[in-house]
């Protein structure tokens, strides 16, 4: 089974805290949004499917441990393929993982594990909290689209950019308070 | 003369507290850092600090319904050496 084929990598990714679902051209609401895809990811235990697409039902990633992945282009061969991962900002996205494979094989399905501190290396920052992730895997023979929130666990005042994040947010809002500050005559 | 605040330390302040609270939604797992959150909130925190900058209502005096307005202090006394104009 080709490892780098299709939408393998994009569960996997879902998995560690930047994936986007795979493909299920499913009910309203789930992730995927273009494309015959399908996967799911277990982590600790939970499976998580496309439908895991709201900051209520989010893909929740522990600091640490394994996901059993799998995923399918629903019976379609990508060839040479390519795609990628990015965290949601506003209007556009940051990609954090791309790939590109001729998939000479044909492969259609994949599973694996992945351990999750190999993901997190790939991080800039040590981060935590709650992600729009988007995905999209394309080639000759269809494509896939699709997007998944996903929750790093974590206690954010214990992470760099949380604590500054916090921090600022008291600066910022006690000078806004001084703006307001009544100015002698 | 009308009492004002600082506008655009309001601006400034009120957009970076915008940024950083959209930021800490995102940390704290409430929100991501979609459209609302990235450019919604930072305007929102910019009217707010420009809005609280021209209406400026910490540190004024309040004054009672029906209150007089204070009187003038005592006028400043001339150079030394100099008697006040009053006593000429």
């Amino acid at each position: 089974m080709h490892r780098t084929a299709l939408v393998a990598r994009i569960v996997v990714a879902s998995a560690f805290a930047v994936a986007p679902a795979l493909a299920l051209a499913g009910p309203a609401g789930a992730a995927i949004t273009k494309g015959p895809c399908n996967g799911s990811a277990t982590i600790g235990g939970t499976t998580y499917t496309p439908a895991n697409d709201t900051e209520a039902n989010p893909i929740i990633v522990p600091e640490q441990g394994t996901v059993a992945w799998q995923g399918t282009t629903g019976g379609a061969v990508i060839k040479n393929h390519s795609g990628s991962i990015g965290i949601v900002v506003g209007p556009g996205s940051i990609t954090v993982a791309d790939w590109a494979n001729p998939n000479k094989k044909g492969d259609t399905e994949s599973s694996g594990t992945y351990d999750l501190a190999t993901a997190y290396e790939k991080l800039p920052l040590d981060i935590v909290g709650i992600y729009k992730v988007v995905g999209e895997h394309a080639g000759q023979g269809g494509s896939c689209e699709g997007f998944a929130m996903v929750k790093i666990d974590g206690n954010p005042l214990a992470t760099v950019p949380g604590a500054a994040a916090a921090g600022l947010t008291v600066l910022t809002g006690a000078g806004v308070v001084a703006a307001g500050m009544a100015k002698k005559p | 003369m009308k009492r004002r605040g600082r506008p655009v330390l309001g601006a400034i302040m009120g957009l970076l507290f915008g940024v950083f609270v959209a930021l800490d939604l995102a940390f704290f797992g409430v929100r991501p850092l979609d459209n609302l959150s990235v450019i919604g909130l930072p305007l929102i925190g910019l009217a707010l600090g420009l809005g609280l900058a021209y209406w400026a209502p910490f540190g004024r005096k309040r004054i009672a319904a029906g209150a007089t307005a204070p009187t003038p202090g005592p006028r400043p006394a001339g150079p030394p050496g100099q008697p006040p104009e009053d006593a000429a």
